[in-house]
């Protein structure tokens, strides 16, 4: 601790300094390029309908409630469809991957993926929220393996 | 009985109330007589909130289901176990809990206040009060965990079966305890900004508690990761879900000022940023909270909270207010903060710690930003834009590399200065032996560009670290004439702080591996058998044998049997299962795992059978169980560097 108080040249604090900054800049640099391409807007099924044929391609995220009485699961196929409600609005969903644990009627589901033409939802990620009584405990997800992370 | 717990937090409230305003009083008139009131306040208090505690405890053993938080995580059927977890199984229990853990911490810190530097204590008291009396608030308003029914329902709803795990019994208490700890230095800060004396004393007792709450929140998080693999039966450990990153920024942010802590305890360098880090870290730990609990962000995985609730307004204004201060009080004191010392040159080991921490808060902020995304594009386009993980992992790839180099330079590097030479001529050997294991891993058929050089930057790190170790031990026992092995044991009593912490970092390096190896060589199938039929993945072959129904009370379990060959030769069999809850009318997946150095084989039963076919999700994830290794070696550096008596060891390098 008793190193003597000196002062430094101006040039000196300068250069470390612009070293801090370069390092500052870069690593921000590199957070706001790392959005490009990695959003997913979140539509309601109307807001959906209603961007009709420029969103068929982008990647979105959409969110409601399970009908009970439109799924249909093929175990053997993995291959899971749905309604989905929201309101008035209702979007047939087909995901192809595993049945989520807690997936049933009512159940509030998240799910991502691409808008058809043919006007089904195919979703790549399903996502399931716990009904409020199990508030504090995590809900199951089901992940479609993204085709990057597979061999 | 439930009353009397509620009298307890309201007594706890108006202790801590009155603990506030004796202290204050007697650090601004200088009454000693009134600090020690306001201790004295703020110990009840804190007896209070063990109480509670107690009392909720006593409530769930004896089943008392008129009482709503008991009914809602209990079962008359439910193992006793869990019947303790259940204290923290819910929202108003586990800030039941965390209250508890931070009087505790109040308590410790009383006992060790002669410590501290003069004139630091009144205001630390005032502060730890104030956090005292929003915890005791919370619990009497919004987080009552002592509401009762009209009538006493006959069976509780039960806890949610996912987390009748360890690793869910032991996740939140240790969390919640590195949140406590983190009120120490955040206090001990806030009290120095006040007074207006930036300490140079006490800086020791200060790096102890925030080691200790850095160990603690890191080991929840590692633990966190853990229960998420072995029982969510998603097949991972890490998402990326906004309620799982929030209790990583706290710990990036509290990783960086660890380090400066430590170059602060010799030269009087980065005192701002420390103040600041010390502050951002605790409201950190409460912005987690907001985001677990307050249902202002959306989280995929947890689901915690559907609508913005109470309690996001209560932690909203704590942080706010909080944060206020101590940008008031940073500013106020901006002189005071003035480094004593300049660093002096670009190549010295202050200069990489500032370049480390750099990275480790652009890690902290990238994480934040992910979590809010949807809410700042809410504001600015209307509409709410989600992040997904290849963000996180597209920042977090570089970063983290970054971050492992500067780990292998940094044991290389003098403080102050030191000379070009000189470093490249130590760096020869680790960068040879990085090059000859590159060379090795491509020999053996690794192609993968990624893995190939973030593997060979752990080798260099790790040799770095080592070959430091090596050395040292080499040159004692040469000038002493010792044995080698004398001169590590004395070495090692000579300086314990710092080779506890060479072990944390080589700990670092094996999760960091883990992590690579699980991320880029994770492969999968989902496969639908037939009893007989097999399927194979990499060189592991699975065949389905059949299908066992066990009715139990409150489930029925299906268990399936496959038989793992490793290539031609019979390594075990695997039971995964799918379980009926009736409490929840809902299946829930046990996964089965085995376990090896090299590879976990992971299999999920998806769907129990059905026509004569059952379906199973299969992983092969190589290198997890260093996440595991890694986690329990920075347990055990950490406690090296903190068992009492590695302190009064000098601190040299």
């Amino acid at each position: 601790m008793s190193i003597e108080k000196q002062r430094i040249p101006e040039s000196k604090r300068w250069h470390l300094l612009t070293g801090g900054a370069i390092v500052a800049l870069v690593i921000a640099y590199l957070i706001l390029s790392s959005l490009q391409g990695t959003t997913i807007y979140a539509l309601t099924i109307s807001e959906l309908r209603a961007r009709g044929p420029a969103i068929y391609m982008q990647p979105v995220r959409v969110s409601g409630t399970v009908d009970g009485n439109s799924i249909f699961w093929d175990a053997s196929a993995l291959t899971l469809r749905f309604n989905l409600v929201d309101g008035e609005e209702v979007l047939p969903v087909i995901y192809r991957g595993t049945r989520p644990d807690m997936f049933r009627d009512g159940a509030q589901a998240l799910i991502e993926g691409k808008y058809q033409r043919s006007g089904v939802f195919e979703a790549t990620k399903l996502l399931l929220k716990c009904p409020s009584k199990y508030e504090a405990a995590a809900t199951m997800t089901a992940e479609h393996p993204e085709p990057a992370s597979r061999k | 009985m439930a009353y009397i717990g509620y009298l307890a937090l309201l007594l706890a409230l108006f202790a801590s109330m009155y603990c506030t305003m004796a202290s204050t009083w007697g650090a601004y008139t200088g009454r000693q007589k009134w600090v020690e009131r306001g201790k004295n306040a703020l110990l009840v208090g804190s007896t209070a909130i063990f109480l509670a505690t107690a009392i909720l405890l006593h409530l769930l053993l004896s089943r008392d289901f008129q009482v709503q938080y008991v009914y809602a995580h209990t079962s008359s059927y439910q193992p006793t176990w869990y019947v303790f977890s259940a204290l923290w199984a819910g929202q108003e229990g586990s800030f039941l809990l965390w209250a508890l853990l931070y009087s505790a911490v109040v308590a410790i810190v009383v006992r060790q206040r002669r410590h501290l530097p003069n004139g630091i204590w009144p205001h630390m008291l005032t502060i730890f009060a104030v956090i005292h009396f929003f915890f005791a608030l919370l619990l009497v308003t919004v987080q009552n965990p002592f509401l009762l029914y009209p009538v006493q329902p006959i069976e509780g709803a039960g806890i949610l079966p996912a987390l009748e795990n360890p690793g869910m019994v032991i996740h939140p208490p240790v969390l919640f305890l590195g949140y406590a700890v983190y009120s120490v230095p955040f206090a001990f800060t806030m009290a120095s900004l006040i007074t207006g004396q930036v300490q140079t004393t006490g800086l020791s007792w200060l790096r102890r508690w925030s080691l200790m709450a850095w160990l603690f929140l890191g080991l929840g998080i590692l633990i966190g990761a853990w229960w998420a693999y072995v029982e969510l039966g998603w097949g991972g450990y890490w998402a990326w879900d906004p309620v799982e990153s929030a209790s990583l920024i706290p710990w990036l942010t509290g990783t960086a000022y660890l380090h400066l802590l430590l170059a602060q305890e010799r030269q009087a360098i980065f005192k701002r940023w420390a103040a600041t880090l010390a502050i951002a870290t605790f409201l950190l730990c409460f912005f987690g909270t907001l985001v677990t609990r307050g249902g202002i962000i959306v989280s995929d995985l947890h689901g915690f909270a559907q609508s913005t609730q109470p309690i996001a307004y209560y932690l909203m204004g704590f942080i706010l207010v909080f944060a206020a201060l101590s940008v008031a009080l940073l500013y106020l004191r901006r002189d005071l903060l003035r480094d004593e010392q300049e660093i002096e040159q670009l190549l010295s080991r202050e200069s990489s710690l500032l370049i480390t921490n750099l990275l480790f808060v652009g890690l902290g902020i990238a994480v934040l930003l992910g979590i809010v995304f949807p809410h700042i594009s809410q504001m600015v386009w209307g509409m709410r834009i989600y992040l997904d993980s290849s963000f996180y992992n597209r920042v977090f790839t570089p970063l983290a590399c970054g971050l492992i180099i500067l780990l292998g330079i940094c044991p290389l590097l003098g403080w102050r200065k030191s000379s070009p030479q000189k470093l490249l001529q130590r760096l020869r050997t680790p960068l040879a032996s990085t090059f000859a294991l590159g060379v090795l891993l491509f020999a053996l058929g690794v192609r993968h560009l990624y893995a190939l050089f973030s593997f060979a930057l752990i080798a260099f790190a790790a040799s770095t670290i080592l070959g430091e170790l090596a050395h040292a031990f080499a040159t004692r026992s040469r000038l002493h004439a010792e044995s080698l092995f004398t001169a590590i044991a004395s070495l090692y009593r000579s300086n314990r702080r710092r080779y506890g912490a060479r072990l944390v970092h080589l700990a670092i390096l094996l999760i960091a591996m883990g992590v690579i190896g699980s991320s880029l060589y994770k492969t999968e199938t989902s496969v639908s058998l037939a009893r007989g039929e097999t399927a194979t993945i990499q060189n592991y072959i699975l065949r389905y044998e059949g299908i066992e129904i066990i009715p139990e009370t409150g489930r029925q379990r299906h268990i399936a049997t496959l038989a793992v060959y490793r290539g031609s030769s019979y390594v075990g069999v695997l039971k995964p299962e799918k379980n009926w809850y009736w409490n929840i009318a809902n299946y829930l997946t046990e996964v089965a795992i085995r376990t090896t150095l090299v590879d976990d084989l992971y299999v999920a039963l998806d769907w129990p059978e059905e026509n004569g076919r059952a379906t199973f999700r299969i992983y092969v994830y190589p290198l997890v169980i260093w996440l595991w290794i890694g986690g329990g070696l920075l347990l055990l550096g950490t406690l090296i560097a903190l068992w009492p008596g590695a302190d009064q060891t000098k601190w040299t390098i």
